[in-house]
């Protein structure tokens, strides 16, 4: 069985073939043997590869994986090879196209920094959510044109809201 | 002793209270918002009462609705923890005047030494040096940046009340100067009900330390000694530990004497703490500020001395001496303290929220986890973003970084991020190892520390988890019908709540 897996923008794949009784995992780094033991508790797994002993976090809803890795959270996307091929046309958000700043977190917007109309730099603050105690910054994730503030000051957002719209730059 | 106390406060302190009152036979009760019915600490407690809704000035902030719960099942005291409501004067003047026991000092003393401006006056009194600075109001601008201007910049602008750094704000210049102020008066507002500011000037790159401080309502005043707190990010403390190899035996010597005498000039009464500044070219150490409560960071003591502060809480104040003299104080071996944060270190430590999906301290010789949370619960928005803390001991300070380096990849946290990578980080860094650091040493070595290095392993792991579920599929599928008990399943495990 082969997948398709993408982790952190990044595509690698991942091949799983058994061989008397024994699995081995294929990657970009080569292959090895592949051991899964039995869960230390609920979402928490041990496994080894190449014989290394390897405890990690794992977590599985609908839409997403998560691999937990000494306390990072990876999310991954995890394709079946047969199923890639037709996805593959699915659209990407283009890096001409609009794009919309999310709330990361819930909480409630201090005030707003930009308007419509003006040119944001990458990492320039678009406006201060306060969320647990803290007044953070959300910074523009590109360069852009504000096309569109949805939010104004006083506003309680939940996660994944979006805040400002961003399009092209145009010259 | 007290028959039984109430504990305002929720998460892991709560809980860590409701062990020294099991210690001493006390009855504790806890005391809940909507968002955390059920964190682990309700269950703790002997006795439970809802307190009010989510956000905390409805809830852990509500001073009158606290002393009727209080009055109304019998509490004798109220520990009121960290934050919320431990340094506020007027809540500890109330306790005074309904009856209940304020486990911490006198409101006279949290007015001299809680807020900042008046603790300055104090240390002055007592012959320990302070840093330049001046009190100011969020729309005093003018006045501050003219003021700014005589001490120098950089300053920063602190909540006049409370601690643990919010609404601290630096300013390298008048105009972020003129920027900070109505935001740390805001931020200052919501967190402490009070927007009264001071600036100081800021020192570069300087160590915090800051001593531990047991005083008995008989006069006795010791020291529990320092510990080293400088590893920071916007001013919230990351990792504390002791002793601090910053210190010599004289300078130890000397930060703790000048610790004592602060408290003594202000007939301070429990637990609390003096932070210092230490300047590392020169040697001298400023006094910044005292924390009139217990603090996140007081495992790392207890560690090394033996000494349960918590405890120790209790007995002075329900009128007890102390059992023990400043020559029974020893430090034994060293202790390191990390915050386990509900933030993401790879998105700028933005908070993370939701559902815990596993949660798996680490467990040993030398290793106690103070935790808030347990798998199946929450973080909500509305609080701090404290998990839990990791506290290690062990013989050398060598030997302490080499457990947390074990403890920290065996800490699973699924769900929320945490800051365990940062950790894991700092226990690498040549410059943390070697005790070269300082207030911004984490700012500055932040970003070279967090890369996210394993995807392979990442992707493989996720890719085995798939290639199992769709093996386990398969399997069913072909023994449809069949009774049959898979131990991989958690479905098929009795599910005890």
């Amino acid at each position: 069985m082969e997948y398709e897996v993408i982790v952190n923008g990044k595509t690698l794949r991942v091949r799983f073939t058994e061989r008397d009784g024994q699995l081995y995992v294929t990657s970009p780094r080569g292959t090895f043997p592949v051991r899964v033991d039995t869960p230390l508790r609920s979402k928490i797994q041990r496994t080894q590869i190449n014989g290394g002993p390897l405890t990690f976090g794992h977590h599985r809803d609908k839409d997403r994986t998560v691999v937990v890795l000494d306390g990072a959270h990876y999310e991954v996307q995890i394709r079946e090879q047969e199923h890639v091929r037709f996805t593959q046309l699915a659209k990407r958000p283009g890096a001409q196209g609009k794009f919309d700043v999310k709330a990361p977190m819930p909480g409630m917007v201090v005030s707003t920094q930009v308007k419509p109309g003006d040119v944001v730099k990458k990492n320039q603050s678009l406006l201060f959510l306060h969320a647990m105690k803290l007044e953070n910054d959300i910074r523009s994730p590109r360069d852009g044109l504000v096309l569109e503030v949805l939010v104004k000051a006083g506003d309680v957002l939940e996660k994944g809201v979006p805040m400002v719209r961003l399009g092209p730059v145009t010259s | 002793m007290f028959k039984k106390i109430l504990i305002a406060n929720r998460a892991e302190i709560a809980g860590r209270v409701v062990r020294a009152c099991r210690k001493l036979g006390v009855h504790s009760i806890a005391v809940f918002s909507d968002a955390d019915a059920h964190l682990p600490y309700v269950g703790a407690a002997d006795e439970s009462h809802y307190l009010g809704p989510s956000p905390a000035s409805e809830s852990y902030l509500n001073m009158r609705r606290l002393i009727d719960l209080a009055q109304r099942h019998g509490a004798e005291g109220i520990h009121p923890g960290y934050g919320f409501l431990a340094e506020n004067a007027a809540f500890a003047r109330m306790c005074e005047e309904s009856g209940v026991k304020f486990i911490g000092p006198t409101s006279a003393a949290i007015d001299r030494l809680g807020d900042k401006r008046h603790a300055k006056e104090v240390a002055t009194k007592a012959g320990v040096p302070v840093t330049p600075w001046f009190p100011c109001g969020p729309a005093d601008v003018d006045l501050a940046a003219r003021k700014a201007a005589e001490i120098g910049y950089p300053v920063i602008v602190k909540p006049a009340a409370g601690g643990g750094g919010k609404g601290m704000h630096r300013a390298a210049n008048e105009a972020e100067l003129r920027a900070a102020l109505p935001r740390a008066g805001r931020e200052a507002k919501a967190s402490f009900g009070d927007d009264a500011l001071l600036v100081e000037k800021f020192l570069v790159n300087p160590r915090h330390i800051e001593v531990q401080i047991l005083a008995d309502s008989h006069g006795t005043v010791l020291h529990l000694f320092e510990r080293e707190c400088s590893l920071q990010r916007r001013q919230q403390k990351l990792l504390e530990e002791t002793p601090s190899v910053a210190l010599t035996p004289p300078q130890r010597e000397r930060i703790c004497a000048d610790a004592v005498r602060i408290a003594q000039t202000a007939g301070y009464v429990n637990a609390g703490t003096c932070e210092f500044l230490l300047d590392t070219q020169s040697g001298v150490h400023y006094f910044c500020e005292v924390n009139t409560r217990l603090q996140v960071e007081h495992p790392v003591t207890e560690m090394v001395t033996g000494i349960d502060i918590v405890e120790q809480q209790l007995r002075v104040a329900s009128g007890e001496r102390l059992a023990f003299k400043q020559g029974d104080v020893r430090q034994t071996g060293a202790a390191m303290e990390v915050r386990i944060n509900s933030e993401d270190p790879f998105a700028d430590f933005m908070p993370s929220l939701g559902y815990i999906e596993a949660f798996s301290p680490p467990e040993g010789e030398g290793i106690r986890v103070d935790a808030g949370y347990a798998a199946g619960d929450s973080v909500t928005p509305f609080y701090d973003s404290l998990m839990a803390k990791l506290i290690v001991h062990g013989q050398t300070r060598a030997e302490v970084i080499a457990k947390q380096v074990e403890a920290l990849k065996h800490f699973m946290v699924v769900g929320v991020a945490t800051t365990i990578p940062t950790h894991l980080a700092i226990m690498h860094d040549d410059g943390f190892l070697k005790g070269n650091f300082h207030i911004h040493y984490v700012e500055s070595r932040v970003k070279d520390w967090l890369k996210l290095d394993r995807e392979e392993d990442a992707a493989i792991l996720g890719a085995l988890m798939e290639y199992r579920r769709l093996l386990k599929t398969r399997e069913a599928q072909s023994r449809a019908g069949e009774l049959h008990f898979d131990p991989w399943s958690s479905s098929s495990l009795p599910r005890v709540r």
